[in-house]
């Protein structure tokens, strides 16, 4: 939009009340910032850092590299990633920008966000336009500033959502390459014991004991079962190219080494009882969308929005961000105290306050329905890793052993006993498999209760919560 | 080895001098004179036969009433034969002879079919059907002209029956289940009764359901001995009865539906080295009698250090001049066979089936076969993979025992025994004659110490210089070639 022309002398006068009126508007980014560490460590993830060119970047890139000599643990990932990961330095600078935005708000002329404001135009034949557009002006910026602030506070907390989905990927990525390192492990196992059955025949061929069909069936299972080592070894790779542009890692950096073990199972499951409401009060996309409801309700000039919005249950903690309960109401009607508006602008107005507190409302359904089944989901992996630990694989011992016994025997030869072993290390594998599930799934469900609405990318599809996502499409902040 | 009850010195060399006076005993004069005419005549039938006399069925008939007739009459009955008096008892190494009460002048015998949870050697048990809190049956023995009464207790969870193998016996107590009686059902005792009417080595089993049955244990040894004979008693009597079982390795129970991949081959229901072995002392006068009620195999029974005379089937006593020399004697399936002879012969001597595969305990026949096998390496290959792995087999079974492996519970896997010169390497169907001058008793004398000079060992260098021999083998000739074709 273009800036009014303006009498100097009226705009001196006015621009000094403005200042005055817009001093606290000029929030610093480092005050942001600290908000959004502030949103962000509440929910367990500290060491947000920004770059912006200056001599502690050096300090930082130091203390990456420190991380990387070591053995990586998943903290020192999520670390790295929160230094490192340029996208997610990108969505900092979205801080720099709702700041720029926000003192914008205070100066006079500036463009009206998101253009939900409409002035009609009001013509009088003795009015000087330019007067009546700083007296606009005087009224509106109060407005301003307060969607302003509005728009600040939803950045930070899309900023706190990022840096949430950043940390929870590279959990899941962590996870995954644990557990695709022990599958290669025990991938080249199986290899072995098929090798060694192999070789057994071979010096049988050798001695004449044996035919040559003999020889060619245990080489071909020999043979067949280093495909699967090869698979096991792409997926690495695979793995680890991921957490590197998690970690923005490259060239010489991307040689780290993680412990090749996934953590064992913890002792006790975090209940039900009180999840949701956990998840409801943290999450951040459902603030930020109560946020944008007072956003447009202040565009509308309402002084007190909360009174006219229904109300989205918080559990135990109440939100900072709420102000007394929210009212249910199929419609209402409230005072937009903006000059000549007219009736189609009212209604369209009401309708969409209305509307962004059913999507509110809805978000709030679908995140407890995605608690619930994330639970559940988390419960039977937890079952069905145990189980295996539990029952099946010492079954598996058993048999193996017992077998061993009857070759000592000289009741069966040693093949059927490598056989034995090769079912054993199957059932570990299933293990391995049901352990990975339960920790990516657990992570899910962590987001979820730390602020998200959804799982990260970093997700397997095939995980609990890519399952779950495709339960219930999910709900888009408005703009 | 039990003490041989009446067997002292003073006793034999009685029996010596009456063998050679070629008198009737005391006792058949006795019974002459007792029992008269009719007597005398039955002694003709059935025992008394001088060497070379033949009978027949039809100087059976001829003389006397059918023996295959109705009702035995009583004066065919004789009084119960006593031990020592009438008869030695026969030696039943692991087992035993079943005791009898007299009643009204018949042998009355009780037989008690049961489970029982049976050791073959030590280290194999398993839950088999015997008799009496035992497997085998025990002996029954008897005289020839004896009447018997056997009651049978069927205490099994199936019906049985007892068949009298090679007894002539009425039709009805032949005991075959659903032609000769009804068979008994669990819970119940029936009662057998005949008259003994010939001398000769026995047997007796279930003949209800035989296949699972028998292979169960159910199985045991009827002695007869004669009431008069020329033929002088010998100084040791052997009963040995042999069997075929097929029990899984780490199972507790024979399976009766195996055919023919029998692995626990016995000897009186035990296999080696849990066979009591036989002792003799030297010029004893020895007779092994063995019946074979194998499933499905007979057994070449081969002694070593003698060569014997077969002098008797089921049949009956074969003619002196008829009689094969031997020295291992084929024993089929459901027939017994005696042999005699002198132990002149002293020493420590193997006595067992000659089927190579009789004589190993529990082997297992799908293991590869691995002899010339190079197995450099191999070991820790495996073992890597499955701890405590060794490779086996390479140069035979022979040290299969010895290697102390971890096998399954309640097995013998290629178990043999301990001799006196290292690991003996055989197991089932055998066990160890034991010959010896001047023992005072038969108990075990322990191991044959044999005379310096006698004993293959090492060849000394001198010795091998004296005769030509090169130690590598060298010297040896070797064998023609064949001509190219």
């Amino acid at each position: 939009m273009p800036t009014m022309p303006i009498n100097r002398i009226i705009t001196g006068s006015a621009v000094s009340v403005l200042l005055a009126v817009a001093g606290c508007a000029h929030v610093s980014t480092d005050a942001l910032l600290k908000d959004t560490q502030e949103l962000v460590s509440e929910r367990g993830v500290t060491g947000v850092y920004w770059r912006k060119g200056e001599a502690e970047d050096a300090q930082v890139d130091a203390a990456i590299t420190e991380l990387l000599s070591k053995e990586l643990t998943l903290d020192g990932a999520v670390q790295i990633a929160l230094l490192n990961n340029r996208n997610l330095q990108a969505t900092y600078e979205g801080l720099q920008i709702a700041q720029a935005d926000l003192v914008q708000a205070g100066l006079l002329g500036n463009p009206v966000f998101g253009g939900s404001i409409r002035f009609a135009p009001h013509a009088g034949p003795e009015f000087d336009l330019g007067l009546m557009q700083n007296f606009i002006d005087l009224l509106v910026i109060p407005l301003r500033q307060r969607m302003a602030d509005a728009a600040v506070e939803v950045t930070k907390l899309q900023v706190a959502g990022e840096v949430m989905t950043v940390a929870a990927a590279v959990k899941s990525g962590f996870i995954s390459l644990q557990a695709a390192e022990q599958t290669l492990e025990m991938r080249q196992q199986v290899v072995r014991a098929l090798g060694a059955s192999f070789e057994l025949t071979r010096r049988l061929r050798q001695a004449g004991n044996v035919r040559d069909l003999d020889l060619a069936s245990e080489r071909a299972a020999y043979e067949q079962a280093k495909l699967d080592v090869r698979l096991a070894e792409v997926a690495i790779v695979t793995l680890r190219e991921e957490m590197n542009e998690l970690l923005g890692l490259w060239g010489k950096q991307t040689d780290w080494r993680i412990a090749n073990r996934l953590p064992e199972l913890p002792p006790q499951e975090v209940p039900l009882k009180g999840l949701e409401n956990e998840a409801v009060a943290g999450n951040l996309e459902l603030a930020a969308m109560r946020e944008e409801i007072y956003r447009r309700a202040a565009a509308f000039g309402l002084a007190r929005p909360s009174i006219f919005l229904p109300s989205v249950s918080t559990g135990v903690e109440a939100s900072r961000e709420l102000e007394g309960d929210w009212l249910v109401g199929p419609s209402f009607s409230f005072p937009i105290p903006l000059i000549n508006q007219g009736q189609p602008a009212i209604k369209a107005a009401e309708a969409e306050l209305r509307q962004a507190n059913e999507r509110l409302f809805a978000g709030a359904v679908a995140l407890r329905a995605r608690v619930r089944a994330t639970h559940a989901a988390v419960s039977a992996d937890r079952d069905r890793a145990e189980f295996l630990r539990r029952v099946v694989i010492p079954l598996r011992q058993q048999v193996r052993s017992e077998m061993l016994l009857q070759y000592n025997a000289m009741q069966i030869g040693v093949t059927p006993v490598l056989l034995a072993k090769q079912a054993e290390i199957d059932a570990g594998l299933q293990y391995i498999e049901a352990l990975r599930d339960y920790w990516l799934v657990k992570t899910d469900l962590d987001l979820l209760l730390k602020g998200r609405m959804r799982p990260s990318n970093g997700t397997k599809a095939d995980s609990g919560m890519g399952r779950i996502a495709k339960i219930s499409e999910g709900v888009a902040i408005h703009d | 080895m039990k003490k041989l009850s009446g067997q002292t010195t003073s006793d034999r060399e009685e029996r010596v001098n009456a063998r050679i006076s070629n008198r009737v005993s005391r006792v058949s004069r006795r019974q002459v004179l007792t029992h008269g005419v009719m007597l005398a005549g039955a002694g003709v039938l059935l025992g008394n036969r001088p060497a070379g006399a033949e009978t027949s069925a039809s100087a059976t008939h001829e003389n006397h009433t059918s023996p295959f007739e109705g009702e035995v009459s009583s004066t065919q009955q004789a009084s119960p034969g006593e031990p020592g008096r009438d008869y030695t008892p026969v030696i039943v190494p692991n087992g035993w002879t079943l005791p009898f009460e007299i009643v009204d002048g018949v042998k009355v015998f009780h037989l008690v079919a049961e489970e029982v949870y049976h050791e073959f050697t030590p280290g194999l048990r398993a839950h088999c059907w015997g008799y009496n809190g035992a497997v085998h049956g025990p002996v029954i023995e008897a005289v020839e002209g004896d009447r018997v009464r056997i009651f049978l207790t069927n205490k099994l969870s199936a019906p049985t029956t007892a068949h009298w193998h090679g007894l002539i016996v009425p039709s009805g107590m032949d005991g075959v289940g659903g032609l000769s009686q009804r068979a008994i059902a669990p819970g119940e005792t029936f009662m057998y009764e005949f008259t003994l009417r010939q001398t000769g080595t026995y047997m007796y089993h279930a003949h209800h359901d035989e296949m699972t049955q028998m292979a169960m244990g159910l199985v045991g040894m009827f002695i007869i001995h004669p009431r008069n004979s020329e033929h002088p008693r010998p100084d040791r009597d052997f009963v040995l009865l042999l069997h075929e079982w097929a029990i899984e390795v780490g199972a507790e129970r024979p399976n009766p539906n195996e055919m023919t991949d029998f692995n626990v081959l016995t000897i009186n229901a035990r296999a080696f080295p849990g066979t009591e072995s036989l002792v003799a002392k030297q010029d004893d006068r020895v007779r092994i009698r063995l019946g074979n009620l194998s499933a499905m195999d007979h057994h070449p029974i081969h002694l070593h250090g003698f060569s014997f005379n077969i002098t008797e089937t089921d049949g009956g006593i074969i003619p002196e001049n008829r009689q094969w020399p031997a020295t291992a004697v084929l024993v089929p399936a459901g027939t017994t066979r005696v042999i005699e002879f002198i132990a002149d012969n002293p020493g420590d001597w193997a006595m067992h089936c000659h089927m190579t595969h009789h004589v190993m305990n529990q082997m297992g026949h799908d293991f590869p076969n691995m002899i010339g096998m190079n197995a450099k390496g191999l070991d820790e290959h495996v073992a890597e993979l499955l701890p405590g792995y060794m490779t086996m087999g390479q140069n035979g079974m022979g040290d299969a025992a010895e290697m102390g492996m971890p096998i399954p519970a309640n097995s013998i896997p290629m178990v043999g025994g301990n001799g006196p010169h290292g690991y003996i390497t055989m197991g089932g169907m055998f066990t160890i004659l034991k010959v010896r001058e001047n023992i005072s008793n038969y108990d075990d004398p322990g191991w044959y110490s044999a005379p310096s000079g006698t004993t293959a060992s090492v060849a000394s260098k001198e010795t091998l210089r004296a005769n030509g021999v090169k130690r590598d083998g060298s010297s040896a000739p070797r064998a023609p070639k064949r001509s190219k074709r």
